[in-house]
């Protein structure tokens, strides 16, 4: 009775942990995935805020810096969360990244230049050159995009 | 000498007062007529390939005619087109006189764009949308030409298309024509602002957002009940988005100024930016446009009527 007390449940540990190990690999790429795109949308807002200020959208011109700051750390961290290699998932980062690695790495090093370009721009308060390093973020974004990311189904 | 009456063109002036005087003079007023008469010329040739640059860039040829992603020479062609009809190659379309459009005459080149028909009187099929440029002025057209004279050569040779069995013999496009094509002239709303019609223009004659943006029947023919409303994978090509401003499958949501600043730089409200077709068409030819005739664009997209139609995502 002992013996299949404990035979049970080594079996039911077992499962348990097989069952988690599992689901733990799998929860571990959706985190990654939602980390991923969280910092991406982080990019993205300080892009979008900088563009309605440097536009004259918004009338914030003090916030400039803030945004300029923001994107240059998120350009500097965004290659840490391409590091998992996540497969499938709900996400639209294509095998490519992975496989073209330096091609990859080539795209990363053009969103940092530009965004420590577009940093030191606004530190200088050259409007005229700030536009062009913000226009040069966006076109960063772009040619990524256009190469390692699925379009929308 | 009698007086010069001020009517009389300056270089007409210049020889009567010359008249009697030595002869060096008319050598130096020779000198003199033909530079001014070739600097006109040089100046109003610069002035429509100048011209025909923007019509170029208005009307999204690059992105067609230059295989970028496989380091293609500008406007020399080979890139590969996607339709349910099978691929298509993009010809060259520099001045090479064996490989390219430098043997054709203006004329050619109008009829092209006006009525599909090429230089050897057989039809092109719709992937080149002349659909569209048929109402492109032909002040914009020659314009377009001259421009096209200038640019640098390729001896690239044409790629043959690979499509379906049934659309390959020359004649199938003869028949489409017949059936949905209608060559035209761009005509001005009276009942519309200024802007409106610069932006009726550009969309409709040069940019041919419909192209993509409306969907199509079986037969290949735009559906104009679903006008600009988007059409799903595979309709043509990628698929494209709904841009009527309906709020919840089109871009209803959007300001004028988002859509503008998507025209010029390809940022979406959100900050991400595309990387699909459109980021390619707004890089080799949107962002190139003046921000009044981009205003003018939007103006026009704002105003379609918002048709519910949900073809693909609100990006594309």
């Amino acid at each position: 009775m002992r013996i299949f007390t404990n035979t049970a449940a080594i079996a039911v540990s077992a499962i348990a942990l097989s069952v988690g190990t599992a689901f733990t690999v799998h929860a571990d790429d959706s985190a990654a995935i939602k980390y991923r795109q969280a910092v991406m949308r982080a990019v993205g807002g300080h892009t979008g805020g900088a563009f309605a200020i440097m536009k004259g959208q918004v009338p914030y011109k003090d916030n400039l810096l803030a945004h300029a700051i923001g994107l240059d750390q998120m350009a500097r961290i965004l290659p840490s969360t391409f590091e998992q290699k996540t497969q499938g998932g709900e996400t639209r980062a294509k095998a490519e990244i992975w496989q073209d690695a330096a091609g990859f790495q080539e795209k990363i090093r053009e969103i940092q230049t530009a965004a420590a370009g577009f940093l030191a721009a606004v530190e200088s308060g050259d409007q005229a050159a700030a536009r062009e390093k913000l226009g040069s973020v966006g076109e960063s974004c772009k040619g990524c995009h256009r190469k390692f990311r699925e379009k929308k189904p | 000498m009698q007086g010069v009456p001020q009517e009389i063109p300056r270089e007409e002036a210049l020889s009567a007062w010359c008249s009697g005087r030595r002869s060096w003079c008319g050598a130096a007023l020779l000198v003199f007529v033909t530079f001014s008469v070739a600097a006109e010329t040089t100046a109003e040739i610069e002035r429509l390939r100048e011209r025909g640059a923007y019509v170029l860039r208005a009307s999204g040829c690059v992105a067609c005619h230059t295989d970028e992603d496989n380091g293609g020479q500008f406007l020399a062609g080979g890139r590969a087109i996607e339709t349910k009809f099978g691929t298509f190659y993009s010809p060259n379309i520099t001045f090479d006189r064996e490989q390219g459009i430098g043997a054709w005459k203006a004329e050619d080149f109008f009829r092209a764009l006006r009525h599909g028909i090429a230089p050897d009187g057989t039809s092109y099929s719709p992937v080149f949308p002349y659909t569209s440029y048929t109402r492109m002025r032909r002040e914009d057209m020659f314009a377009l030409w001259v421009y096209l004279a200038s640019v640098a050569k390729s001896a690239r040779k044409n790629t043959a298309h690979e499509l379906a069995w049934y659309v390959r013999p020359r004649i199938v496009n003869r028949v489409w024509k017949l059936l949905f094509f209608e060559s035209g002239v761009f005509r001005p709303e009276p009942g519309r602002s200024e802007v409106w019609n610069r932006g009726a223009y550009l969309v409709k004659a040069m940019a041919h957002c419909g192209e993509c943006h409306t969907p199509r029947t079986r037969f290949g023919a735009l559906d104009e009940t679903l006008a600009y409303a988007g059409a799903a994978k595979g309709s043509s090509g990628e698929g494209a988005p709904n841009i009527t401003p309906d709020a919840e499958t089109g871009i209803g949501r959007w300001s004028r100024s988002e859509l503008v600043d998507y025209l010029s730089e390809g940022m979406l409200p959100d900050g991400d930016f595309a990387g699909g077709a459109m980021a390619e068409i707004i890089d080799s030819g949107l962002a190139y446009l003046k921000p009044r005739d981009l205003d003018a664009i939007a103006e026009f997209i704002m105003a379609l009527p918002p048709i519910r139609h949900d073809a693909d995502g609100p990006e594309g």
